[in-house]
């Protein structure tokens, strides 16, 4: 500011427009107008936001991996399982354990849908043999049939003969299964 | 409407002087704010009604506030308007702060109170009240030499040395003439109207003077 302005007498008594004040005024009101508009169109877009993420969700939720059916064939089989779990397996080893004096238990085998079990034994002899299959078959349940699949000369390790059995129990509450005799 | 056409750029009236009455004076200026109702204007005052002075080389650098203290003093020493009832002073009165100018200008506290209301009955805003002179003054002040702002009856000279302002005259003259540098508002001694808008002579208070000196024609308001 130069000189010459500052011999101007109402340099600090300048009287205020009041016609600014009304300018002020409107402007402080155009701001509060503008921060509310501000506010409602934050509140609309969270809102559409949201409901982009349901759309979304709800897209993904129909494009999921179907899980496959079950065929009848399966649904039989899973249900024939659950039959084969339900074996009272504790008293089927026990059985075979007591009908096994004298003769030695080499495996046991079972398969899992199938109503058949294989057991394998080592006899002293043939009579040890016949014995050991009388008392499997002729027990009560759980094994209601016993058959001999095969049997083999066998020698020891010390020197002894003996005979090698596979012997198939069929069990009781069980459907036969194709190919058992 | 006028506002909004001057709130930009103000209207600029002189306020003339001479052997008048300042009611006068003040009647003219109320009868140019009716014609231009809601205006912004600047007013330009003779130094009939605006005093002038300066302080003295011995009273060394004074601040804007102790410069307009000493002329205040000097004001009322001089020519009289002691304070009246209800006005704070009075004189109105504007100090430069620039330490090579220690000049001082006041009116009487009366005078503007006057004029503000004239412009207040009007709606008119007046944004500055100044000596008409100044702003001339500011552009064309030479670093060493003498600038004489004259008007019919009034001549205030400028004496500058080292780019510092010496000391002011004021003479009482009847004729005024082109003098070297010197600012001239009309050429002779015609009379002028107590309040005018006159086309060059507003462009001579707004400063815009080439730097060379400045003799402007006076035209029909």
């Amino acid at each position: 500011m130069s000189w010459a302005d500052d011999l101007d007498l109402l340099g600090s008594r300048r009287a205020t427009w009041p016609g600014s004040w009304v300018l002020l005024a409107a402007a402080a009101l155009s701001v509060l107008a503008m921060n509310h508009r501000h506010d409602e169109l934050l509140s609309e877009q969270r809102a559409v936001q949201q409901r982009l993420e349901n759309v979304r969700r709800l897209q993904a939720a129909r494009q999921a991996p179907q899980r496959p059916q079950a065929s009848p064939a399966t649904l039989q089989a899973a249900a024939a399982m659950a039959g084969r779990l339900s074996h009272p397996w504790p008293a089927i080893l026990a059985r075979v354990e007591a009908a096994a004096e004298g003769t030695a238990l080499v495996a046991l085998h079972h398969r899992a849908g199938e109503a058949t079990v294989e057991i394998e034994a080592a006899a002293a002899d043939d009579r040890a043999a016949w014995r050991f299959l009388q008392a499997l078959g002729t027990g009560p349940r759980p094994i209601d049939k016993v058959w001999l699949v095969a049997r083999e000369p066998m020698s020891s390790l010390d020197g002894g003969e003996g005979v090698h059995l596979r012997i198939q129990a069929h069990l009781a509450d069980s459907a036969p299964q194709d190919g058992a005799p | 409407m006028n506002a909004v056409l001057t709130a930009a750029v103000p209207r600029t009236v002189l306020l003339a002087g001479g052997p008048v009455d300042f009611e006068e004076v003040a009647q003219a200026f109320d009868a140019w704010c009716a014609k231009r109702a809601g205006s912004a204007c600047e007013v330009a005052v003779s130094g009939f009604w605006m005093r002038c002075c300066m302080a003295p080389a011995e009273a060394g650098h004074l601040s804007p506030a102790d410069l307009r203290d000493y002329a205040r003093r000097q004001f009322e020493h001089y020519f009289g308007e002691a304070p009246t009832q209800g006005v704070e002073d009075g004189w109105h009165v504007a100090a430069s702060s620039d330490p090579r100018l220690p000049l001082a200008c006041g009116m009487s506290s009366a005078q503007v109170a006057r004029l503000l209301e004239a412009a207040r009955r009007h709606r008119v805003r007046i944004r500055r009240l100044a000596p008409w002179w100044v702003r001339g003054a500011a552009r064309l002040l030479p670093a060493n030499g003498t600038l004489i702002a004259s008007e019919p009856g009034l001549k205030l000279g400028f004496h500058v040395e080292a780019d510092r302002l010496q000391h002011i005259s004021m003479g009482l003259s009847e004729a005024t003439g082109p003098a070297g540098d010197d600012l001239q508002l009309w050429p002779g001694a015609d009379p002028m109207p107590l309040a005018c808008e006159v086309p060059t002579v507003v462009a001579l208070i707004r400063g815009r003077v080439p730097q060379r000196s400045t003799r402007v024609d006076r035209s029909s308001s």
